[in-house]
C-alpha cells in the first residue's frame, strides 16, 4: 500500500471500520511514513475535536477557523468552493469529515506542512475525486445523500464526479438516492453527458417516483427529445393512471399529440 | 417430601434458562447488520453485543420435533440457528436470512441499539423496527414499515405501503429520505427538533402541526408539488416524498 492509498483509507482507520488487512497494511505503511504520520496525527485531532462537536451548538472556534479555510480557498480557487459554504458548517460531523479531507489533500498549503503548488486546478480536481471516491461510493445510503448533497453547493463539477452521480441516478440500491442523485444532475444540466443520462434513464425507467422526476426534470430543460418515452408511457395500459394524470399536468396535450388518451 | 420439590422445583426453574433454546451469535467486529426476510420481521434492540432470536417468540417457527434428526432444506440458504435463518458474516457485515415462506409468523430478533441496519422485505409483509439509535435502511414492496423509538439517520423505501416513523430524537449527521409510491407517510419528532423538511406530494397533500418556516425559491419549479421549509431554525436534511398519498408530519405526544 502506498501513501496515497494509507492517505485514503485514514478516516475508515480511525474510525475503526477497517478490515483486518486493510488495517495491517495502514499500519504497516503509518510505522515507515512520516508524512502519512502526520496527516494521520492531524486527521486524529480534527476526528477527536469532531466527535465532541454538537451540531446545534458549533464552537466558535472551529467554526471560525473552518470558514477561514474555506474563504482562502475560495480565493484560490476562483471561487470553486461555493459561497454556500458557509451554510455547510452548520453540519454535521461526516461534512466535517469532508472538511477533514480537503485539510489532508489541500491541507499541506493551510498549514504549510506540504508543497501544493497555487491554484493549480488539476490537483483539486483530483481532491475531488476523491471525495467522491470517499463519500458517494459509502456503504451508508444516507452518506450518499449527504455527498450527493454536497455535490450540488460546488458550482461546477468533473466528469469523473458527474458520472458517479449519473451512476447513482441509474441504478442505487435505494430509491431515496436514486432521487437525490436526479435532483442533483439537475445542476449539471448543461452539459450534454447528463441530459443524454436523464433522457436515457427516462426511457428505461419504471419506479414512478423516478419517472415523474425525470419527467419534471427534463420538462424544466425544454428537452423535447422525450416526447417519444411519454407518448409510449401514456398508449401503455400498464402505466398507472396517476402517472398519465400527472404527465397530462405537466405536459401541454398539444405536445402529446392525439386525443386517445386511455386513462 | 414437601422440601424435596420446592427444591426439586428450584433446581428445574434455575437450569430452565440452560435449556432454553435461544439462539445467540457474538456481534464482535459486525458494524452493519443486513436482514431479508419474506414473512414479516421484526427488529428489536437490547443491551447485548449479540443478536439474539428467543425461542419464546419464534417458536412457530422453530424445526418441528417430529423433524429430529432431519435437516430442514431451503432453497436460498442454509438453516444455521434452527430457526430457519441463515446467518454468514461478511467481512464487518452481518448477512442475516429468513428462509421462511412469506406466510411464516414474523421472525423476531435482538440486536444492539447502536448497530447499522439494512431491513429488506419484497414481499407483502411488514417490517416493523424498534429501539435503535443507529443509521436504519429499510426497503419494503407491499407491506408496512412501522419505525419507532429510532434516532435516524433513517433510510426508508417502500413502494405500495405505509411508511410510520416515531423518531426520539434526529440525528444531525447525514440526511433521512423516507419515499412511498403510494401509502401515507406519518413522522411524529419531537417538538424541539431541528430539521431541514423538503417534501414532494405530486397528488397528495403535506399537513403538520410544526411551525414549519417555509422557504421561498427564487425559481419555483413548475408543477412540482414541493414543501420546504425549516423546522426550529433548521437543521439536518429531512427528505420526503409520496407520490400518491399525503404526509403527516407530527409533534411527537
Amino acid at each position: 500500500m502506498n501513501c496515497k492509498e494509507t492517505q485514503q483509507f485514514l478516516v475508515a482507520y480511525i474510525e475503526g471500520t477497517l478490515e483486518e488487512t486493510t488495517r495491517q497494511a495502514v499500519e504497516a505503511n503509518l510505522e515507515k511514513c512520516d508524512s502519512c504520520q502526520q496527516a494521520y496525527r492531524e486527521l486524529r485531532i480534527l476526528m477527536d475535536h469532531m466527535d465532541q462537536y454538537e451540531p446545534k451548538l458549533p464552537t466558535p472556534d472551529l467554526e471560525l477557523n473552518v470558514a477561514k479555510m474555506l474563504q482562502k480557498e475560495q480565493k484560490q480557487l476562483n471561487g470553486l468552493a461555493s459561497k454556500k459554504s458557509r451554510n455547510l458548517l452548520r453540519s454535521l460531523k461526516p461534512l466535517m469529515q469532508v472538511a477533514a479531507i480537503f485539510v489532508l489533500f489541500l491541507g499541506g498549503y493551510f498549514y504549510g506542512l506540504q508543497h501544493i503548488p497555487k491554484s493549480n486546478k488539476a490537483e483539486l480536481n483530483g481532491v475531488k475525486a476523491q471525495l467522491a471516491e470517499v463519500l458517494l461510493e459509502s456503504r451508508s445510503a444516507s452518506k450518499r445523500i449527504q455527498a450527493v448533497n454536497y455535490t450540488k453547493e460546488l458550482e461546477n463539477t468533473d466528469v469523473k464526479t458527474l458520472k458517479v452521480l449519473i451512476d447513482l441516478m441509474a441504478h442505487d440500491k435505494h430509491i431515496n438516492v436514486r432521487l437525490s442523485a436526479a435532483s442533483a444532475l439537475a445542476h449539471f444540466s448543461e452539459d450534454e453527458i447528463v441530459r443524454e443520462a436523464l433522457i436515457a434513464q427516462l426511457s428505461v425507467e419504471e419506479n414512478p417516483n423516478m419517472q415523474v422526476e425525470l419527467i419534471q426534470l427534463l420538462i424544466d430543460l425544454k428537452e423535447d427529445r422525450i416526447l417519444p418515452r411519454i407518448k409510449e408511457m401514456m398508449s401503455r395500459k400498464d402505466t398507472p393512471s396517476f402517472i398519465k394524470t400527472q404527465i397530462q399536468s405537466q405536459i401541454p396535450e398539444s405536445k402529446l399529440g392525439g386525443k386517445t388518451m386511455d386513462i | 417430601m414437601k422440601a424435596m420439590i420446592f427444591i426439586l422445583s428450584l433446581v428445574l426453574c434455575c437450569l430452565n434458562p440452560l435449556t432454553a433454546q435461544d439462539f445467540e451469535y457474538p456481534l464482535k467486529d459486525i458494524t452493519k447488520v443486513l436482514i431479508g426476510s419474506k414473512n414479516s420481521v421484526m427488529v428489536k434492540s437490547h443491551d447485548q453485543a449479540t443478536l439474539l432470536i428467543k425461542e419464546l417468540e419464534n417458536e412457530k417457527n422453530k424445526t418441528p420435533k417430529k423433524a429430529a434428526g432431519l435437516k430442514p432444506i431451503f432453497q436460498e440458504g442454509e438453516d444455521n440457528t434452527t430457526y430457519g435463518v441463515e446467518i454468514k458474516k461478511e467481512n464487518t457485515e452481518l448477512i442475516v436470512t429468513s428462509l421462511l415462506n412469506r406466510r411464516a409468523a414474523p421472525f423476531v430478533l435482538y440486536l444492539p441499539a447502536g448497530i447499522d441496519l439494512y431491513v429488506e422485505s419484497l414481499t407483502t409483509s411488514d417490517i416493523t423496527i424498534n429501539g435503535f439509535t443507529s443509521e436504519v435502511e429499510v426497503k419494503n414492496f407491499k407491506g408496512e414499515i412501522i419505525l419507532t423509538n429510532l434516532t435516524g439517520p433513517i433510510v426508508a423505501e417502500n413502494d405500495k405501503g405505509n411508511i410510520l416513523v416515531t423518531f426520539s430524537s434526529l440525528n444531525q449527521s447525514s440526511p433521512t429520505s423516507i419515499v412511498t409510491v403510494s401509502g401515507d407517510i406519518d413522522i411524529a419528532l419531537p417538538k424541539d427538533v431541528q430539521a431541514n423538511i423538503v417534501s414532494k406530494i405530486p397528488t397528495g397533500e403535506f399537513y403538520t402541526d410544526f411551525d414549519l418556516n417555509q422557504t421561498v425559491e427564487r425559481n419555483p419549479r413548475t408543477n412540482a408539488r414541493t414543501v420546504k421549509g425549516t423546522l426550529n431554525n433548521g437543521g439536518v436534511e429531512l427528505f420526503i416524498q409520496n407520490f400518491n398519498g399525503n404526509v403527516y408530519l407530527r409533534k411527537l405526544k
